[in-house]
Order: structure tokens, then sequence, then C-alpha cells
């Protein structure tokens, strides 16, 4: 495998940033399988949680060793403690998120631009951020995974008060802007979204965030593979739910 | 521009190693950058460091990536540790990796052209001596190289280098054999396959016997080079200034 650290501007943002991308090579060091790599490469946008950057899910997991072997790239953004949004202050996440970063990342490296290819997944306020995305985008994307998810953060502006309101404004601010995931998956056409996964830990605080989700998902007819099981909210947890991830991923071969 | 650090595996070296890359970036509503998305192949420039150095040398001593900030350029900054481009008599295949495996394995990362007009190679030190060898023994590979304060004769005094000498290159004699003898190589050369050469040396380095004998023998194999020196010895400063002026002769369509 390749470790890619990208520092690129972000015009949309007005900031340099930085990116982490993992690339498979068909040879690798000792203990790890090496890929045939396909001439365009499915790419999974692998998004972090509030607090975090582009290089904690390397740091905290050993993702690097579960994609060995896989066909695919992994593209992870930084988005400081910006819930995928674009922010009442005027910085636009959302914007850089979803069509800033895969264009630059294009630019950079052999991806796939293909629906079919291209998956987004995250944990805590990442897999809010990666189900916004797949409801908001969902030509774009074939697969989207929540792990331990921020699903409902639109509902709970009590839960950081200063800074969810320089976020998301107001409630009704956050359903107009389509910032609210609960909302949009029961205003969704089920049949044109990705397919849905997402999973959280038994003892984890956001649990009732993640059985919202599920629920509303249940009640809009949209399909949604759903899953709990003892954990935390911590990367122990996180560690071991994305080879499951990675294993639903719709790579073909 | 983007700066990218690269970690990856050699399978010719048996080493994980990394790289620094500097990309253009395409700004939004940018036409004429090249990118992977639009089909685009980007010359490439590998630029190699000196001896003690490593991949992150040239970005942190020298204004490089502001440079080529308006440049459809891609720069590849490899590591060999003390590796001295070759296939070491007891170490590493540093040649093979840097001449044959990097541009592979850079190729297949990011969106580098792999034609001979726009593939190009410059160092400093023992690094303007790989630039060359890349040059000599990879004519239909690179368009141009470029040496700066160049280690261009290192048969001339092995024992400078001591141990290390003995372990990369052998003998003088095995050197040569090898294809690690620059003026061997340069007489031998086919001088109108020969890539473009250009070379820099201070005229207070003590690099610069080495200079003038490669000079003289590319001179007496009617292989063209452009050559200069000026005052100077051998330091960064003088690096960060004459990489401009590489940059500046690359021969790149602007």
């Amino acid at each position: 495998m390749a470790l890619i650290s990208v520092r690129w501007f972000s015009e949309v943002l007005g900031l340099s940033t930085t990116a982490t991308v993992i690339l498979p090579q068909q040879d690798n060091e000792a203990g790890v399988p090496g890929a045939a790599i396909p001439e365009r490469l499915p790419t999974l946008y692998l998004l972090h949680g509030l607090s975090q950057d582009d290089a904690s899910w390397t740091r905290h997991t050993a993702l690097e060793r579960y994609v060995a072997g896989m066909p695919l790239a992994v593209v992870m953004p930084a988005v400081h403690r910006s819930y995928y949004a674009n922010q009442a202050d005027g910085s636009r996440y959302f914007e850089h998120l979803a069509e800033e970063l895969p264009e630059a990342m294009r630019g950079f490296f052999p991806l796939s631009g293909l629906r079919e290819d291209t998956f987004v997944a995250g944990l805590s306020m990442g897999g809010y951020g990666a189900m916004k995305l797949a409801l908001r985008r969902p030509e774009r994307f074939a697969a989207a995974a929540s792990l331990s998810g921020g699903l409902d953060v639109t509902g709970k502006p009590n839960s950081y008060p200063e800074e969810w309101r320089r976020t998301f404004g107001s409630p009704s601010d956050a359903r107009d802007a389509h910032e609210n995931v609960i909302d949009l998956v029961r205003r969704a056409d089920s049949a044109s979204l990705p397919r849905l996964w997402a999973w959280c830990g038994t003892e984890d605080f956001l649990l009732e965030e993640s059985r919202t989700f599920r629920d509303a998902c249940a009640g809009a007819g949209v399909p949604l593979e759903y899953s709990e099981s003892p954990g935390a909210h911590d990367w122990p947890a996180w560690d071991e739910q994305i080879p499951r991830v990675l294993d639903w991923l719709p790579l073909s071969g | 521009m983007a700066l990218l650090n690269v970690r990856y595996y050699s399978s010719v070296l048996g080493l994980s190693t990394t790289a620094t890359v500097i990309l253009p970036q395409a700004a939004s509503g940018q036409i004429g950058m090249a990118g992977a998305a639009a089909g685009g192949r980007l010359p490439t420039l590998y630029l190699l460091h000196g001896l003690t150095d490593d991949d992150s040398i040239w970005q942190r001593r020298t204004s490089i990536e502001r440079y080529v900030a308006e440049l459809p350029l891609a720069v590849v900054m490899p590591t060999v540790h003390r590796g001295w481009y070759t296939d070491q008599a007891d170490g590493y295949r540093y040649f093979t990796h840097i001449a044959d495996e990097l541009p592979q394995v850079m190729g297949s990362f990011f969106p580098l052209s792999q034609r001979r007009e726009d593939t190009y190679a410059a160092g400093l030190s023992m690094g303007g001596y790989g630039a060359f060898k890349l040059a000599l023994r990879r004519p239909e590979r690179f368009g141009a190289a470029a040496s700066l304060s160049g280690a261009l004769d290192v048969g001339a005094e092995p024992g400078d280098l001591g141990d290390d000498w003995r372990r990369t290159f052998s003998t003088v004699e095995r050197s040569r054999e090898n294809g690690d003898d620059l003026i061997d190589l340069v007489h031998a050369a086919d001088p109108t396959a020969t890539p473009r050469l250009w070379a820099w040396c201070g005229t207070e380095d003590f690099l610069l016997p080495h200079n003038h004998r490669f000079r003289d023998a590319a001179a007496d194999a009617g292989v063209g080079m452009e050559y200069h020196e000026s005052p100077g010895t051998h330091e960064w400063g003088a690096w960060d200034r004459e990489i401009q002026r590489v940059l500046a002769w690359l021969p790149l369509s602007r």
C-alpha cells in the first residue's frame, strides 16, 4: 500500500488543508497482500469525527492493513469541527466535501468517477456526514455507511449550543438547508438511494440517534442494513467495525 | 500546488520508503492544467538529493514549490539515503529503483507523462551524479538532465568516501564495468541520442575538478552540454538559486 499525505489548497474554504490517501500497490511489504490495480480506482471517502483530522483513521485503527489486497483507494479529508456543513458563518464545508474534494483528488490520483465505484463512510460526526452526502448526492454514491453516527445532530441544538448555532443556525434553518438527515431520509426517493449501512455500540451515548435514523428509514421504506453490538463511542469499536464496512462495500471482484 | 508525502513499498529495495511529490493543482475554471480526470499527463522532474539528505530536503532548504507553482510540471523527490543512485555492491539496488521502479510506481499513483520529452532529472552533489547517470544509462527515457555541484567523477578519489565507497562501487574497475563511472559513460555515449545536459558548479566547491573532468570528457566525446560556473561553494543558498535556472532551462512547453 502507499500512504500519502496531501497538502493542498481549498479555494472553497480559502485554506491550505490536508488529506490522507491510501492507494493500493501490486506488491507490498511483508505481511500484507498486494492487489491487482484497475486503471480507475474504486474510492471510499472515509470521514472523521468531531475533534479529529485526516490522519485519525490511520493512526487509531489498522485501516491500511484492512484495505491491503483490495482494489480500492481511500480518501480521508480534514474538516475540523464543521459537521460537513455549509456554515452559518460562510465556510462551505459541504461544498468542499461534496464537490471540491472529489474533483481535486481525481486530479491527483487515478480515481474512478463512476457512481458504482464511489462510496462514503464515517464515524460519529463523519457518520452523519456520510449519510448526508449519500442522501443529498444519491446519483454519485453506490454505498454509504455510518459508524456511531451523530445522525440526529440537527435535532439536538443543546448538545453543544454555541457551536451548534454557528453551524446550523436553527432547527428550521437546518431542515431548509438539507442538513437534517432524519428529514432527508423521510423525503427520499428510496429507489434512487445508495445502499445504506449503520452500526452503533449499545454503550454509546449516541445510540438513540442511530435508532431514530433506523426507524425513519423503516417508516419511509428505505432499505438500511442496521446492526448494534456491545461497544462504546471509541476507537476499539471503530477498528472492529470498519472491516465489516469494507466487506459490505459493493466492490466488483 | 499540492505537496504530497508518499510512503510506498519498493519491491526492488525490499523496503518501505518515502518520496515527496509536488503536483500542480487545477484551480476551478482554470483551463490547460493537466489532471487525471481530464486525461492530461504531466511533465515530470525527478529531483535528487545529496549524500546525507533525504526526500524532504529540497522542499525544506529551498522554495522549490514556489518556483514550480506556475509550471505544468510534477516534481518527484525520492530518497536513496547514502545509496549513490547505484546498484550497490553491498547494499541496495538504488539505480534500478530510481531508474525503473520509481517512474513506474509514481506513474501508477499520479498522472505523469511517460514521454521522453516530458521526463527530466536533476540533483545536487550525489544527486547530480545520479541525474547524469540516469541520462547516460536511460537516454531513451529522459529528455534532459541537470547537475548542481555534481560528484561527477566517482572513480577519481575513492579514498575520500572510504568504506561507503567500497560498499557501493566495489572497485574503480567494477564501477566502470557496472556503468557507474560517468566519465566512462560519456565517452561511450552516442552523442545523437544523449539527453540535453546542463551543469553548474561553484568555483570554490571541492567538486570543481570533478565538474571540469566531466565537462572535458563530454567535449571530447562530442556530447553537447551546457556548463556554467560562478562564485559559490557546496551549499544550499547556491542550489536554491541555481535550481531556478535549471527550471527555466528545462524544455517544457509553456
